[in-house]
């Protein structure tokens, strides 16, 4: 049976908490506070999400199915995703984990809200503001057979994990917006 | 910027590459379920079967009498056009959600702003077509009723939903998006009514 | 006794397998209730064809194939085969004869025979009609969930898993009878009766292990492999042995036909992050295969992954044993390197690593190890 909005990509399945949240505006030339300390230059326009009930902020541009740029703080003993869709996700983050550990709990995760056949590679360090972070690349499928790309840029400092992902269809989409996610990480800025 | 609450386009007229004008139309992705009693909706294959093909014929005779030349393709088989009507169902329904429905994107400020990319090339090249639609329906009927739940009003949103598309197979563009229809007198379920059903999804349709 | 399609004759019933409640080539017409019931089969089907899922290998099918030909005899061309990459055991099959066969139950299994068990359990539900009683049941009752989920969850989302389960329960008469009737199937093609119950042996090992919460317990509780069902098999199979001296196991054919895949079967088996359920799965392998590097590797992964208490020198040792034994894959220095680093032994992760990258020099990881090579 094809439940409820259940074509939607995966990262629409962290809004199972609230299916039709407000969206801000976020205009391209802007520097945004995304986190606590963490600021990015938008490259182009996006819509914010407003939504409770998920622990990490959501842009998108055509819908959260077709392109999401998702900020997460990942904190010790918690998963990194933390939703409805994830609860009772026992696999959480340590700050003593290597990149290749980060990248194996992002998988899980992201295994346990309902992406399916999801690979990672390309691990590799990467600027971080001033500091050195890594990036890496996903692949997955989504619950109608949907094929998604990702990149994620993350950074551990002071205990804490530092985390954007980017997801997108593998059909047009993620290609699209590669170039301009690709310079949003490059303008990463950390305050302090 | 929208002519009408249930119906958007960005263009009013259909630009042909060829004499032929030929439409590609997808199989109906068409699911209508039966209410129980405790409240789940279960698909009934038959009722979505009879459904779905009543649509098609319907739809390609009320095109052709349009002097388009509509090919109906039954079952998708090859990956890249699988992921494309799948995509395709993603932007439906973010279209649903953004467009017309009350969770506006700052993004989207014009009349019809979507698309498939230009990947459905494949279909033109393959079809020689230089449109796609595509008609997509969920609903439900509670026992003894003969008119389908959403048309009633009645829906649990959710799960409901229909909508159907003009794709240019150039660009990828959905270039016309109706939601919702009035259905006919019919009963979908044994495929009479197909006919109004169809006449309401075309109104407003490109000429 | 039933309504075939008005199209075609067909005997009332199979000589060889007397027991069958539908003819060869059977097909409902398609404006009675069973024939609506097909449709659900028919959609379903539709769905996993194109499911990402499904692995098409033409070698693996056909291997399969064979086996199912052999259970069924005239019934094989009824049958379609599906191999579905999900990493839990089941085999399942539709009342219009799709069979699905999950990667899970290809993995944990030893030999062709014990397939065959399994298989012909599911062919004997088709061959009896249950599915279709099942369906009507289910489709019947009032808050139950969708006919088409449970025959695609799993394909749809291994989040549903859980209803997958529920919706596809047999009465246990039903399961009694299937487990006699497969039984008979697979001992008349010749398998050996003592494999019979070597599976469900290992389900209700990694039931008792898994986390109760977890999605392997949601899904083990709607396929109970009870202790009652393995003495009731264990029973016929002390009764059958004696029937003839040359049973057969086929674990060469078998082997030949999964090796290719067996690495990511037991990458996604991992994958899953359930460790305790990796740990008895791996164990099993091992057994018969104590000298694989390969499966050395894997459980030295696991034992990295968990990382609980006591789990960093469990890890440490099987990597190892991995490198010095034959057939361990070159990213067994990788996980050396990084089981290395996380104890805090950087001299022996960066000769790890320095042999990871001269092995894999190519490695899309480069960059990283790198990294973690210019650490100080």
């Amino acid at each position: 049976m094809k439940a409820a909005f259940p074509f939607l990509a995966a990262a629409a399945l962290l809004l199972a908490g609230c299916a039709t949240p407000a969206y801000t505006n976020i205009g391209a030339e802007q520097t945004v506070l995304v986190t606590d300390g963490i600021s990015v230059s938008p490259q182009i326009q996006w819509g914010k999400a407003n939504m409770t009930g998920f622990n990490g902020t959501l842009w998108t541009v055509d819908g959260a199915g077709l392109d999401a740029l998702l900020f997460f703080v990942g904190s010790p003993g918690r998963p990194l995703i933390e939703s409805q869709a994830s609860k009772g996700d026992t696999h959480v983050y340590q700050s003593s984990m290597l990149p290749d550990d980060v990248m194996e709990l992002l998988a899980a995760n992201f295994q346990k809200i309902g992406f399916q056949q999801v690979k990672t590679s390309s691990l590799r360090p990467s600027a971080f503001g001033g500091a050195i972070g890594f990036r890496f690349d996903i692949s997955y499928t989504t619950t109608i057979g949907l094929e998604m790309k990702g990149m994620a840029l993350a950074c551990q400092r002071n205990g804490r994990l530092d985390l954007i992902v980017f997801l997108a269809p593998a059909e047009y989409y993620f290609g699209h917006y590669a170039p301009a996610v690709d310079r949003l990480f490059a303008s990463v800025q950390v305050a302090g | 910027m929208l002519a009408n609450a249930d119906s958007l386009k960005s263009e009013s007229t259909l630009q042909w590459s060829s004499p032929q004008k030929r439409i590609v139309l997808i199989e109906p992705d068409v699911e209508l379920g039966e209410l129980t009693a405790g409240g789940v909706v279960e698909p009934r294959a038959d009722w979505s079967n009879h459904a779905a093909h009543a649509i098609e014929t319907s739809l390609g005779s009320a095109l052709s009498k349009r002097g388009v030349d509509v090919k109906t393709i039954a079952a998708l088989t090859d990956p890249h056009e699988l992921q494309l009507a799948r995509l395709h169902a993603v932007v439906g329904m973010e279209i649903l959600i953004h467009q017309m429905g009350f969770s506006k994107l700052p993004t989207k400020t014009t009349a019809l702003d979507w698309t498939l990319g230009p990947g459905t090339n494949d279909f033109r090249t393959k079809y020689g077509a230089d449109y796609a639609m595509f008609v997509y329906l969920r609903d439900s009927y509670s026992s003894g009723t003969r008119k389908a739940l959403m048309f009633l009003g009645m829906a649990n949103g959710g799960s409901q939903g229909a909508f159907a598309s003009l794709v240019d197979l150039r660009t990828g563009n959905i270039i016309w998006f109706k939601q919702r229809f009035t259905p006919g007198g019919g009963d979908l379920r044994t495929g009479a009514g197909a006919d109004e059903f169809t006449a309401d999804l075309l109104t407003d349709f490109p000429q | 006794m039933f309504v075939s399609s008005a199209a075609r004759a067909e005997p009332t019933s199979n000589a060889t397998i007397p027991w069958a409640q539908l003819p060869v080539g059977y097909h409902p017409a398609t404006d009675t209730d069973e024939g609506g019931i097909w449709m659900i089969g028919e959609r379903a089907e539709a769905e996993v064809r194109t499911s990402p899922l499904v692995i098409k290998d033409p070698a693996l099918n056909a291997y399969l194939r064979r086996i199912v030909c052999k259970l069924s005899g005239p019934y094989c061309d009824s049958i379609r085969i599906y191999v579905v990459d999900i990493p839990y055991v089941n085999a399942r099959m539709a009342p219009n004869g799709m069979l699905q066969v999950w990667t899970g139950l290809l993995l944990r299994a030893q030999n062709e025979a014990e397939i065959s068990f399994v298989l012909g359990h599911e062919i004997s539900h088709y061959l009896l009609r249950h599915t279709v009683a099942q369906y009507r049941r289910v489709r019947d009752q009032a808050g139950t969930i969708a006919v088409i989920g449970a025959l695609t969850a799993g394909i749809g989302s291994l989040a549903k898993l859980g209803l997958a389960g529920s919706a596809s329960s047999f009465s246990r008469e039903e399961e009694r009878e299937a487990d006699q009737r497969g039984f008979e199937l697979a001992t008349a093609a010749g398998y050996d009766p003592a494999q019979c119950v070597a599976l469900w042996q290992q389900e209700l090992a990694e039931e008792t292990a898994a986390p109760k919460d977890g999605e392997f317990a949601a899904f083990a509780a709607n396929h109970p492999a009870t202790t009652e069902r393995v003495s009731t098999m264990t029973a016929m199979a002390n009764v059958a042995a004696a029937q003839r001296a040359n049973w057969q196991t086929n674990a060469d054919a078998f082997r030949k036909a999964v090796q290719p895949f067996r690495a990511q079967w037991v990458s996604e088996n991992i994958a899953l992050a359930q460790y305790e359920q990796s740990l008895l799965v791996l164990q099993l392998l091992l057994k018969s295969e104590p000298k694989s590097g390969e499966l050395q590797y894997y459980l030295a992964e696991v034992y990295r992954r968990r990382n609980a208490d006591g789990d960093s020198a469990k890890a440490l040792a099987a990597y190892a044993a991995a490198v010095t034994t034959r057939g361990a894959p070159p990213a067994v220095y990788r996980g050396l390197g990084l089981a290395s680093l996380k104890a805090g032994d950087k001299a022996a992760a960066h000769t790890a690593f320095q042999k990871y990258l001269a092995a894999v020099p190519a490695a899309d990881d480069r960059a990283m190890i790198e990294y973690y090579l210019s650490q100080p």
